[in-house]
């Protein structure tokens, strides 16, 4: 029985979230404030994601429909693509669908900025970022939601539209650090980005950095021979010990400098993410190292 | 009713001549002619290092005798008293019964009032014949648990891994004397041998392989080789002949089967992804197929250096065709009595249905080949399932279910030797460790050691700890929300 005569209370911040979240904002940006959450998440506990068995068993229509179409089970065929080239999220483009695969994957893409800026730079490649975070990777999804909208409406006026229509990005929560090669097969991935990792200051917790011995073979075992891994920190301490360990490892070799700063992808990662934004509105440094996957030894 | 007794956790076959069994019981370790039934030789791991802060050092005269190491507990207790392991005492299950801590199973229980506020080091529970040092008397440590046994047969060595003190050892196959030690990184969780049989590789709970060669002359910490974010649960070394390579395959907690290049462990050579619970048993058949066991419903035959998966081996199916209704009720009672701790996190989230109450849980501890005239065989046991079962191989190469050998117990372990397998089983009066002959047309169980002699008796107070020690398999399912790797 509601009291009629009492104003309505003011909803909490949390209800405010949940309304938020749960509307339809055509194709508005979201905004941060309702996507909040602490910037720690141990890689090492269980958090009930959801990974696929093995990546042939991925369904990535959800995360690119304009690239692939609903998957089906081993046992039901795919019909021929051609058939479904004239599905109308295929926004006109003449690639036939379930014909690429990922070959970019941004690790730790907190809140989209180097997604969203690699998008018109590659447009006819798929670029995936993997966060384990959930309200961080909400966030990412509607903004990539709000994006395509602002393009299609774009595309439709005629007006000029960034290439590849942020098609061609995607964002999916997982725990890189366990789950890569449920994702991606050998050699898939042409790049990889690590961009202002958790530094994980204490001695104790340098087993949770995103770069380390043993996990270096695993990224060595996604990434093709000549694909190449970019780091950028703004902890010297941890660009030292990320560039250590790329430098010991047998499948990986240092790209000069100068080869560095001709990569655009460096210039991208040095401007474009929140994180180094931050970084340069506080004034600080930040350090790149980037190192290309060699040849097999074997 | 009879008091409970302690499985043997771990057997390993020693091929030598006499062929010799070695078990494990706890912290105990014997050897045995298999001829004979009796043992030759025992060696108990030495008790751990206290944990937490440093105690004060309690010399007691007569090591094994308990009732000393009671009667020793009001003067170092009085000088502990002020420095009370309160530190540690967070870190300590809390025993729900301190008052009878100080209790032990052969001996009588001591008055515990003067040694009143020594139980307050919320002890655990103590394991009969285990800390022999009286290192720490106030605190008693959990026994030294033999973890994995490993018989190598070139060397003349048995290669045992401890779990409290995290420790490497190679004891003399017939003396069981210490030959060398290594102080692993981390509580070993599996072991497996390479380099003809010249290099011991151990996994942790934390997924890295370190490898330990048998014969280096200075005590070497072990070297990484590879490492998975993971418990690592299962590990064996494997070849190919064209073109002639070795690996190492190594299976974790997260349903993850790698296949890496040795001794240039960087290089992954591929995964066999398929499982969808925890993997916790690997085996490579003599035609060099792997077989992979845990959580699943089933066990996958995997051409591993293709990483494709062969066949899936049903053993759910199996089940119900071996265990009636009220066994398998049976069955799953007993298995819930397993990992209490783990189960209680998970009651929040878990609302039994009554159809669960007869579902028994797969958790795969045994994988074994045997050769018997006719051709090979493969043995599988399950936690906490009297059963051994018995697959054989179709004219087409594929495993198919033969039938299923009860035994008295749950299987905890099992050895093989060509046609024979050795097992143990968790029972209060059966015998300890049975063998069967599967060259036989209809295979008989009969016993091996019955346990007379050895020193398996568990105090009634202790028998949850046992469990908890014993049964570790099913535990490792997910599906508690934010448990932690411990």
């Amino acid at each position: 029985m509601a009291s009629s005569s009492s104003p309505a209370p003011n909803p909490t911040k949390r209800q405010k979230r949940i309304d938020y979240r749960n509307s339809d904002h055509q194709d508005a940006l979201p905004q941060k404030k309702y996507y909040r959450q602490r910037a720690h998440a141990n890689p090492f506990s269980d958090h009930r994601l959801s990974y696929p068995t093995c990546p042939a068993d991925m369904d990535w229509s959800d995360y690119f429909p304009a690239y692939f179409s609903k998957k089906r089970k081993h046992d039901e065929m795919v019909e021929e693509p051609e058939d479904l080239k004239d599905q109308p999220a295929n926004d006109g483009n003449s690639t036939p669908l379930d014909t690429k695969k990922v070959e970019i994957a941004d690790i730790g893409c907190g809140f989209g900025g180097l997604l969203i800026s690699l998008a018109p730079t590659f447009p006819d490649t798929l670029i995936l970022g993997m966060e384990i975070r959930t309200q961080v990777t909400a966030y990412v999804q509607d903004r990539i939601t709000a994006l395509r909208t602002q393009s299609l409406s774009k595309k439709s006026e005629e007006k000029e539209d960034v290439p590849g229509g942020y098609q061609n990005i995607g964002i999916i929560r997982g725990n890189a650090m366990k789950f890569l090669p449920n994702f991606f097969e050998k050699h898939q991935l042409s790049k990889m980005f690590f961009c202002f990792p958790d530094p994980h200051f204490k001695a104790r917790k340098h087993k949770a950095r995103i770069i380390s011995p043993t996990l270096l073979s695993e990224y060595a075992y996604i990434l093709r021979p000549g694909g190449i891994i970019y780091t950028i920190t703004d902890v010297e301490d941890l660009h030292k010990w990320m560039a250590k360990h790329l430098d010991d490892h047998p499948m990986f070799e240092r790209i000069p400098e100068d080869e560095q700063e001709e990569d655009v992808c460096v210039k991208i990662m040095r401007t474009d993410t929140e994180e180094g934004k931050k970084v340069a509105r506080n004034k600080g440094s930040k350090w790149v190292a980037c190192f290309r996957r060699i040849e097999e030894p074997i | 009713m009879a008091p409970r007794r302690h499985p043997v956790q771990a057997i390993a076959f020693a091929d030598s001549t006499p062929p010799k069994l070695y078990l494990a019981v706890a912290d105990t370790l014997s050897c045995i002619s298999i001829s004979a039934g009796t043992a030759t030789a025992t060696w108990t791991a030495p008790a751990a290092p206290a944990q937490g802060k440093p105690q004060q050092k309690v010399v007691s005269g007569k090591a094994d005798d308990i009732d000393t190491a009671d009667a020793a507990e009001p003067t170092p207790d009085a000088a502990n008293s002020p420095s009370a392991p309160a530190p540690v005492v967070g870190k300590r299950k809390r025993s729900p019964s301190n008052t009878s801590a100080q209790s032990s199973t052969a001996v009588e229980a001591t008055e515990s009032s003067p040694a009143a506020t020594a139980p307050q080091a919320s002890k655990k529970k103590q394991k009969k014949g285990g800390n022999a040092d009286g290192a720490d008397a106030s605190k008693k440590q959990p026994p030294n648990y033999i973890g994995h046994l490993l018989f190598v047969a070139e060397k003349s060595v048995l290669a045992v891994t401890t779990l409290e003190d995290k420790t490497l050892r190679l004891l003399h196959a017939d003396t069981l004397a210490v030959v060398k030690e290594w102080t692993l990184h981390k509580r070993p969780s599996a072991i497996s041998i390479t380099d003809s049989n010249s290099t011991i590789l151990v996994g942790d709970k934390f997924g890295d392989v370190y490898s330990y060669t048998i014969d280096s002359d200075s005590s070497s910490e072990g070297t990484l080789l590879l490492g998975h974010v993971s418990l690592l649960t299962a590990l064996t070394a494997a070849s190919t002949t064209t073109p002639q390579r070795q690996y190492i395959i190594t299976a974790d907690r997260d349903e993850h089967v790698r296949v890496t290049n040795y001794p240039l462990t960087h290089a992954i050579h591929t995964f066999c992804l398929a499982h969808t619970a925890f993997v916790s048993r690997l085996l490579v058949t003599a035609d060099n197929t792997l077989i992979s066991g845990g959580g699943d419903d089933w066990l996958g035959v995997w051409d591993w250096p293709a990483g494709k998966l062969l066949q899936r081996i049903d053993v759910r199916g199996v089940l119900d065709t071996i265990f009636t209704d009220d066994e398998k009720k049976a069955i799953a009672e007993t298995q819930r009595g397993y990992n209490r701790r783990r189960r209680w996190m998970r009651e929040d989230d878990a609302v039994r249905e009554a159809d669960e109450e007869a579902k028994i849980s797969i958790a795969v501890n045994g994988i074994a080949e045997a050769m018997v005239p006719d051709g090979r065989q493969v043995i599988v046991t399950l936690e906490g399932l009297p059963v051994l079962l018995r697959y054989t191989y179709t004219a087409t190469g594929e495993l198919q279910f033969a039938s299923g050998i009860r035994a008295t117990g749950p299987v905890v372990s099992l050895a093989v030797d060509a046609s024979r397998v050795y097992f143990s089983c968790d029972t209060t009066d059966g015998e300890l460790v049975s063998q069967v002959d599967l060259a036989a047309v209809e295979p008989v169980i009969s016993s091996l050691v019955s346990g007379e002699g050895l020193d398996v008796l568990v105090a009634e107070e202790d028998v949850e700890g046992m469990v908890e020690r014993v049964y570790t398999v099913e535990g490792l399912r997910k599906g508690f929300g934010g448990w932690e790797d411990e």
